[in-house]
């Protein structure tokens, strides 16, 4: 089986960093973007993206919702599972994130990072 | 004296008017009775006459003449007035007097009476054969009673006459004693007739007087004592009347006074209607607008002047159509209407206002006018606004360092890549569980300024109680097992699912249990409850109204000080015992737990006993998964 690729979608550096080291070390193919354009650039050129890891506040103007909701205007992206890692308590936000589609949303200072990615190897 | 006793005084001398008729009739009846008494003894003194006439004839006297003359003039009949008159036909036929009239003085004798003068009492002798009588008028145009006589052997006729007057002299007098009296009692009829009648229609004239003066409004007339004194009918009636105006008098001065409280209270609510600082209008039910308090200029700009009359148009109109059409429909429909919308100041400055309208109805339930509220709520917008990206902001900003360290420490603890020894990984633990609980107070604080700005959208989901409580131990087992302490779950049904927020109800099982294992001695035991309640079921005094969860947590810790116990709910608040023993709290996990509880519309409190343990209870009210 060859490996997936994770779309890893995060402004905060360190954070990318650790991210990055832990889902490697789960065996997969990291691809990071610090912004919503970066991101959508990633998603055109790559022929394929098994999972994105997404973040709310990113670089630049737009936010991880902006980017959803970019996301879902393409059919051919539907079908990725998204999960929002973000800081972000506000229930508005996640319930928006929601109402879009995704498949989890976790508070990142709330979960251990292997937890949450023990959860998205389960939903692959 | 009462109306009866007046009418019958009044009517009793009328009673004795038949007497006075009687009397008249009886009056009449006695001067027949003296008139035929009277000409009786005429004719008999001309008869009387007749005899000594024809006496003097037979004596064939030569003065046969005089002798007669001296007869007539002689002649008195015992009376006063009583005469005697002889007169002879000369050649032409008409009557002649032979002598002087007893009360003539100047008359020469022979004057002459026409045959013709029937009227005259003596030329009526010379024509009849037996004697006639008559009332007549005599030559001194006095009324006399006359009985004439035609003498055959003398060629003579006598009249033999007297006055009615002395006639009648005696029934005269009892006539005109009867005309007196008559006249006296008409007199006296009409003197008491006018006292009675002034006396009757004397008080009622003045309860007349005092109907229409009260009518008028004019209540403080005095009324006459001796009216109201009086015990007659009218008497009666005056006190009554005036009793009536006194009741009167009292309604309207009671009516006075609640109209003065009344306008008084009006004037309350109308000054602080006026005063208030919430705009208030109110509008007919086309929405003119009838009353604007002066808010309403304040939040507008429009002066009072612009307002009345006018529609709140005015100063809306910044929203779609839509939306005014539906609130119209709510309100035509009698409903109250609540609503946030944009509107426009005079100087062109838009504002977010609360708007609230009411309808007022009349007793036949149609819209007789709208109350409107129209709070201006842009500067409560905007500080909310501020206070929720702030939350945002603090809640990205403090965890993202936060979270770098948790991940980082854990990434190392979990020795992904590379051995550490044993000191190494003691630090590092050390480091990794100073982050936890500076994560944990930021999530306190978080949760806590959320209640409190009641922006803390509860989600409405179908949750499983019994699975988030479970998740919770499980999560909180890990530190039970530090201090060797036992979790005795008793969860009495398989699950417990209701509509609510997982997240937020959580936050009581968290709080509860995390602060149980923390306030436990080491090798001690925690006991975890939670029973579905019945509707209607009694719990500590008081029942239910729905079904409800009651969950408890027991520990057999410090306890918690009896004088501090009234305190322990307070926000940042941390019993004595509690400090000194652990600085591990932040004195907001119970603060949290009863405002959940609050929002909720639950029940929170516990039972403790210093050195033996604290017992926290929660009631959650279910609410029902719609199906």
């Amino acid at each position: 089986m060859s490996k997936k690729t994770v779309l890893l979608v995060e402004d905060e550096k360190p954070l990318l960093d650790v991210i990055s080291d832990k889902l490697s070390s789960q065996g997969f193919d990291i691809v990071s973007a610090r912004s919503c354009a970066q991101a959508l650039d990633y998603l055109n050129e790559l022929k394929r993206v098994d999972l994105i890891w997404l973040d709310h506040y990113l670089l630049g103007d737009k936010s991880g919702l902006d980017l959803l909701a970019e996301i879902k205007k393409h059919s051919e992206w539907l079908k990725i599972p998204i999960f929002v890692v973000s800081n972000t308590a506000n229930d508005k936000e996640k319930r928006s994130y929601l109402k879009l589609g995704i498949n989890n949303y976790y508070i990142k200072s709330d979960h251990k990072i292997s937890e949450i990615t023990t959860d998205i190897i389960s939903s692959l | 004296m009462q109306i009866k006793a007046k009418l019958i005084s009044a009517l009793l001398p009328l009673s004795i008017a038949p007497i006075f008729i009687l009397g008249f009739l009886n009056f009449n009846a006695a001067q027949k009775t003296i008139f035929n008494q009277i000409t009786q003894r005429l004719n008999a003194l001309a008869d009387i006459q007749e005899e000594r006439i024809n006496e003097i004839l037979d004596r064939r006297s030569e003065v046969f003449e005089e002798e007669i003359i001296a007869l007539a003039s002689g002649f008195t009949g015992d009376t006063e007035t009583g005469e005697m008159i002889l007169g002879k036909k000369n050649k032409n036929g008409d009557i002649e007097y032979i002598h002087k009239r007893r009360f003539e003085s100047s008359a020469k004798i022979g004057r002459v009476i026409s045959k013709e003068r029937l009227e005259v009492p003596i030329v009526q002798a010379f024509l009849k054969e037996e004697s006639a009588i008559f009332n007549s008028i005599d030559y001194r145009l006095e009324p006399v009673i006359t009985v004439v006589k035609y003498i055959p052997r003398a060629n003579l006729g006598l009249e033999v006459k007297v006055d009615k007057a002395e006639a009648y002299r005696e029934i005269y007098k009892l006539r005109n004693q009867l005309i007196i009296a008559s006249f006296l009692l008409i007199f006296a009829i009409v003197l008491i007739s006018l006292y009675i009648s002034k006396s009757l229609s004397g008080p009622i004239k003045k309860l007349d007087h005092y109907a229409k003066q009260i009518s008028k409004g004019n209540l403080k007339i005095k009324m006459d004592h001796d009216m109201t004194r009086s015990n007659d009918e009218v008497g009666n009636l005056t006190r009554s009347f005036s009793h009536m105006n006194d009741r009167i008098l009292n309604f309207y001065a009671q009516l006075e006074k609640k109209v003065k409280e009344r306008t008084n209270d009006l004037q309350k609510f109308k000054l602080a209607i006026e005063e208030s600082s919430e705009p208030i209008i109110i509008t007919k039910s086309d929405g003119t607008i009838v009353f604007a308090n002066s808010a309403v200029s304040k939040t507008t700009g429009y002066s009072s002047k612009e307002i009345i009359g006018n529609k709140p148009s005015l100063w809306g109109g910044q929203m779609k159509p839509a939306f005014y059409k539906a609130m119209w429909k709510k309100i035509k429909n009698k409903k109250a209407y609540s609503g946030v919308l944009t509107n426009r100041r005079k100087n062109g400055e838009n504002y977010i206002a609360q708007l609230d309208i009411n309808p007022v109805l009349d007793e036949k339930q149609n819209i007789s006018f709208f109350v409107g509220i129209h709070r201006d709520i842009t500067k409560e917008m905007e500080i909310d606004k501020a206070k929720t990206e702030f939350v945002s902001l603090a809640s990205h900003q403090l965890r993202t360092p936060l979270s770098t360290i948790n991940w980082y420490a854990e990434m190392l603890i979990d020795q992904t890549f590379g051995k550490m020894n044993a000191k190494q990984m003691n630090y590092l633990k050390q480091i990794h569980g100073g982050n936890r609980r500076m994560i944990k107070l930021v999530n306190n604080l978080l949760s806590v300024s959320r209640l409190e700005m009641g922006t803390l959208l509860m989600e409405s989901k179908e949750i499983d109680l019994v699975k988030i409580l479970n998740q919770e131990i499980i999560n909180q087992q890990f530190k039970a097992n530090e201090k060797e302490i036992e979790l005795k779950v008793t969860i009495t049904n398989k699950s417990i699912k209701m509509m609510g927020d997982g997240s937020i109800i959580n936050m009581v099982f968290q709080n509860l249990i995390s602060n149980a294992i923390k306030y436990t001695p080491n090798k001690g035991s925690v006991e975890i409850k939670l029973k579905k309640l019945k509707a209607h079921q009694k719990v500590e005094g008081r029942q239910l109204s729905k079904e409800a969860v009651l969950f408890s947590v027991k520990d057999n810790g410090m306890g918690i000080p009896k004088s501090q116990q009234n305190k322990i709910f307070s926000k940042l608040f941390r019993a004595s015992n509690a400090q000194k023993s652990d600085t591990n709290g932040n004195g907001l996990g119970l603060y949290i737990v009863q405002s959940v509880i609050r929002k909720m519309k639950g029940k929170l409190w516990f039972k403790s006993e210093k050195n033996k343990g604290t017992e926290f209870y929660a009631i959650m009210p279910l609410i029902q998964i719609k199906k």
